[in-house]
């Protein structure tokens, strides 16, 4: 195994933006974001369908599509900046050092050759061994990602399995070169919730064995409040809240943590109404200045639609981008307290 | 920890057994291939033809351009000459045999030649895209102003008769199409995820267009070329009757059908069993690429 390092953060996005560029408008997908991961560490970045949450992961491995492009910013790997990396330094480290789990496993994998030699290209693209040592390595990481019958599985076609299997698959791919940080995107959207369970068990398991960071990216709080250690709300393309999961679930500081908390239903909870956020995100290519959330916020003021609202610390280690953050954490406490949830 | 999960959900036992089979990629295409009796069938009668064809010499019943001009024309089941005799009284059987070795390389050489150089140039286009895509695509569209027919002849015509010209026209003509087919296929696997997914494990560029593009683009490319093959056989004929390609007296199974049109009232069996030996062969072809597209894909061939 690599030896391993502990000091300072593994990953370090320093006002990351990624904007789509099209010829009458720029979507500000990704906009002056800036987050950390340490080594072992589990982070999330939550939010709705077009917050811009993928584009990060995308962002981080440089391999966002046309016509996307990252405006500026940092993007530090053990204090390299893989923006300024020449592209044959960043195949070394794609899959090798850093791997990315795909929200599709079924899509994901190349139909046409079994799983076992595509976990097998991926060891030989970075450590040079011989194919029938590859392929040893590949059964092993099936193994390792519990696999039933993992020898005889490599030889299945991606067809040929469960979607829980190809899940399984694409970490065994994902962990094959003993990276030290993996990028799963909606790893779980595709599965169902008993598969989901026995994911999340996985990765706390590589995790706690292997030592690998995750930034885990989903819009399931339930699997943010299980499996993460921090959170960093996302709300379009900015991180508007971050913090360590127990902070931010039980006393969120920004009114769209607290509505994204409000809508998830509790099993056993008949009485208390689900309560969805009114509106809908706002374009991305014309934001409204000021806080992005402000035409959807219950209490948003005059104050909240002029000039960019600052990041506050509310805590330790717990930021939120809202000029009431204090207020709003008060009232989300007192909420869990009564209610056991905000 | 996690317990190792249940065998897929609903898969029968047997469907499971076969998804354990290991066995190296080629004995898994063959085996699809075996259980499809078309394609059996269709590589059987292009094999009978081409074996024909390359020992010509020993089976011929007759030289295939000995006239005896006192049989002319005689039909089906004259005795010695079972499929009977053409205008200037030459068997018509061996002239078919000696005339597979002519057709069936005027089929298949311009073809494969053309495959292979479109998939190239479709893969490259493709993937890279941007200024090369332009280049190779505009290009070709070039060729598409010709009729298709006309460019033929004039490339056979600029490199003077003879079989190796023809078949090279044709391969310069049948290009641009293939690899059209080739780039479309390219540029839908491109935008793939498993491609998103190789350059996520650090694939370089040519290691995603070989590895990963390359089979999964092959089956439409091998359906449309295996459907041209006889629309060559034809073509080539075309040219030869034009004068570019062999000479006369030399066999060729579209000139045979061409030879006999003047008899067609009277000695119908002239054009006809040529033709209808055409007509065989290419559909051999055709259900043979059927069978390889189906063969070679796994997620067709359980």
């Amino acid at each position: 195994m690599r030896e391993m390092r502990t000091d300072g953060p593994i990953l370090e996005v320093k006002n990351l933006s990624t904007y789509f560029i099209y010829r009458d408008r720029t979507v500000k997908a990704v906009d002056d974001v800036s987050f950390r991961v340490h080594t072992g560490e589990i982070f999330a970045i939550a939010g709705e369908s077009g917050a811009g949450k993928s584009v990060i992961a995308l962002s981080t491995l440089r391999l966002v599509p046309q016509p996307g492009k990252i405006m500026g910013g940092e993007i530090l790997y053990w204090g390299q900046d893989l923006l300024r990396m020449s592209e044959a330094e960043l195949r070394k480290i794609r899959g090798g050092r850093i791997s990315m789990i795909f929200q599709n496993p079924m899509t994901s994998l190349d139909p046409v050759f079994p799983i076992g030699e595509q976990i097998a290209e991926t060891v030989r693209f970075h450590k040079g061994i011989e194919k029938k040592g590859a392929w040893g390595r590949a059964v092993e990481m099936l193994q390792l990602v519990n696999m039933p019958d993992p020898e005889r599985r490599a030889d299945a076609y991606p067809y040929e399995l469960s979607g829980g299997m190809q899940q399984r698959t694409m970490i065994a791919i994902g962990l094959s070169c003993e990276p030290d940080l993996i990028i799963a995107d909606n790893p779980t959207t595709a599965l169902d919730v008993t598969i989901q369970m026995q994911f999340l068990s996985l990765c706390r398991q590589i995790r706690s064995e292997l030592g690998t960071a995750f930034v885990y990216i989903t819009h399931d709080l339930g699997v943010v409040a299980k499996l993460c250690d921090r959170v960093g709300v996302m709300y379009a393309g900015r991180i508007v809240e971050e913090g360590d999961t127990v902070q931010v679930l039980t006393a969120a500081a920004h009114p769209y943590t607290v509505g994204l908390i409000r809508a998830v239903p509790k099993l056993g909870d008949r009485r208390s109404r689900l309560v969805p956020i009114e509106g809908k995100q706002p374009d991305l290519s014309s934001l409204p200045p000021g806080c992005p959330f402000a035409p959807r916020c219950p209490m948003a003021k005059e104050v909240c639609r002029k000039g960019e609202i600052p990041a506050k610390p509310v805590g330790d280690g717990h930021y939120a981008r809202c000029l009431f953050a204090d207020r709003v954490m008060e009232e989300s406490k007192k909420s869990y307290r009564e209610i056991g949830h905000v | 920890m996690v317990q190792a999960g249940a065998p897929v959900a609903g898969a029968s036992v047997q469907a499971e057994a076969q998804a354990y089979r290991r066995t190296s990629e080629l004995a898994m295409f063959w085996e699809a291939l075996r259980r499809d009796k078309l394609s059996i069938a269709s590589a059987v009668v292009i094999g009978m033809v081409a074996l024909a064809a390359l020992f010509a010499p020993w089976i011929s019943p007759y030289d295939p351009n000995f006239a005896d001009s006192a049989l002319r024309l005689k039909p089906i089941g004259t005795a010695g000459h079972i499929l009977g005799l053409d205008g200037q009284g030459r068997d018509i059987l061996s002239r078919l045999i000696w005339g597979g070795r002519v057709s069936l390389a005027t089929g298949i050489v311009p073809v494969a030649i053309a495959g292979l150089l479109s998939i190239l140039l479709g893969l490259i286009a493709g993937y890279l895209g941007g200024k090369t895509d332009a280049v190779i695509m505009r290009t070709l569209d070039v060729f598409f102003a010709f009729p298709q027919v006309l460019l033929g002849i004039a490339i056979a015509g600029f490199l003077g008769p003879g079989m190796m010209n023809v078949m090279i026209s044709i391969g310069v003509v049948l290009s641009p199409w293939i690899t059209r087919v080739a780039y479309t296929a390219v540029r839908s696997a491109k935008g793939q995820q498993y491609v998103e997914m190789a350059k996520a494990c650090g694939a370089n560029q040519w290691q995603i267009m070989f590895i990963h593009i390359l089979p999964n683009c092959l089956s439409p490319v091998i359906v449309y070329s295996t459907t041209i093959v006889s629309v060559m056989i034809v073509l080539g004929a075309g040219f030869s009757f034009l004068g570019l390609g062999v000479q006369p007296p030399t066999a060729d199974w579209g000139v045979m059908i061409s030879d006999g049109r003047t008899y067609l009232s009277n000695a119908p069996h002239v054009s006809v069993v040529p033709g209808i030996v055409l007509v065989t062969v290419s559909m051999a072809f055709n259900l043979l690429g059927d069978g390889f597209r189906d063969a070679l894909d796994p997620r067709l061939r359980r």
